[in-house]
């Protein structure tokens, strides 16, 4: 098989002569049209290049400034008891004390206001009691002139 | 000549600067300027069809906007590349198509290449035409590669490194299917 880039013969040089000149003569001969689309197709090419062109690295910077905003949020994400992370830390814990509304009394002994108020209260339980029997039995739809 | 009017080829374009074995192109705009009417010859040899041989080279134009920044004395390999891969993309879309369309219909209506009326003689003309018009049905007519390896080559004079690399093939491949275009080529206009 022949392998050979070069023509294999005179006969073979001499085509590749005529073909070429036949070639060439066909490119002087294209209609108006033809060079009319041509001119149109390079000046539409070229416009491309004359507008806005992105900068080569913004891609990459989009892309490490999106990340960097996942990372921060994750980071900055609340931790389940719905505080901060930042408020968790700094936060000095809380004090141990008496609860207020399962213990009056321990917390009376600490604040002199609440101690004189619970003391001005009626401290009969019969009195309490009574006054809860009689609710029920008011009609809810009572009216008083 | 001004760029604006698509000039016959030229060896030598005023916009070349000669710089050796690695010529180099002034501009993109002056090497589109060169290449556009061969480059038309080229897709309409592929395609046979005219609208998409334009299409084909606007794309190719278009496409060739983003390696501006390359060394110039890689434009001409790469355009050619570019080119190529666009023709064979049209060609296998318009198969399909009119696979699906209707495989009787064909479109191949550019088989007699485009030719401008005027020219030196009417006698004269009609001979040119008739000529280049055997030329390129026989070229046509050849397996893709060779018709590939045979313009590029041979027509447009390409090395056979820059002709590789627009193939995206070995230099090897490269002289394998210009020698069997050739040989076909001959016998075909021989027979004629």
């Amino acid at each position: 098989m022949k392998n050979t880039d070069r023509p294999a013969s005179r006969e073979a040089a001499t085509f590749d002569d005529y073909a070429r000149e036949l070639h060439r003569r066909s490119l002087g001969q294209l209609p108006p049209a033809v060079h009319a689309g041509l001119r149109d197709a390079r000046r539409a090419a070229l416009a491309r290049r004359e507008g806005p062109r992105m900068p080569r690295w913004l891609p990459a910077g989009m892309a490490a400034a999106a990340l960097l905003a996942m990372v921060g949020s994750i980071a900055l994400q609340p931790s389940a008891d719905g505080r901060a992370p930042e408020a968790v830390a700094t936060r000095p814990a809380k004090a141990p004390g008496p609860d207020p509304v399962r213990d009056p009394a321990a917390l009376a002994a600490t604040d002199p206001e609440l101690a004189l108020m619970l003391d001005s209260l009626e401290q009969t339980p019969d009195f309490y009691l009574w006054l809860a029997a009689n609710d029920d039995a008011l009609p809810a739809t009572e009216h008083r002139p | 000549m001004s760029h604006d009017a698509d000039a016959p080829p030229r060896k030598h374009p005023p916009d070349i600067q000669d710089a050796g074995p690695d010529q180099a192109y002034a501009s993109l705009e002056a090497f589109l300027a060169d290449v556009g009417a061969r480059a038309y010859r080229f897709a309409e040899l592929g395609l046979r069809q005219r609208e998409d041989a334009m299409d084909a080279v606007q794309d190719a134009m278009i496409r060739m906007i983003r390696y501006e920044d390359r060394p110039s004395a890689e434009w001409t390999p790469l355009f050619w590349r570019i080119l190529r891969s666009r023709i064979v993309d049209l060609q296998r879309r318009r198969s399909f198509r009119l696979r699906w369309l209707s495989p009787s219909v064909t479109r191949e209506d550019g088989s007699t290449p485009e030719w401008a009326d005027e020219g030196p003689g009417p006698s004269r003309t009609y001979e040119g035409r008739e000529a280049y018009a055997r030329l390129a049905q026989a070229v046509a007519g050849l397996p893709r590669r060779q018709r590939e390896a045979f313009t590029l080559r041979v027509l447009e004079e390409l090395d056979v490194a820059s002709t590789a690399q627009a193939m995206g093939c070995s230099e090897g491949s490269v002289k394998t299917h210009l020698s069997r275009a050739r040989e076909a080529l001959q016998r075909q206009l021989e027979a004629e």
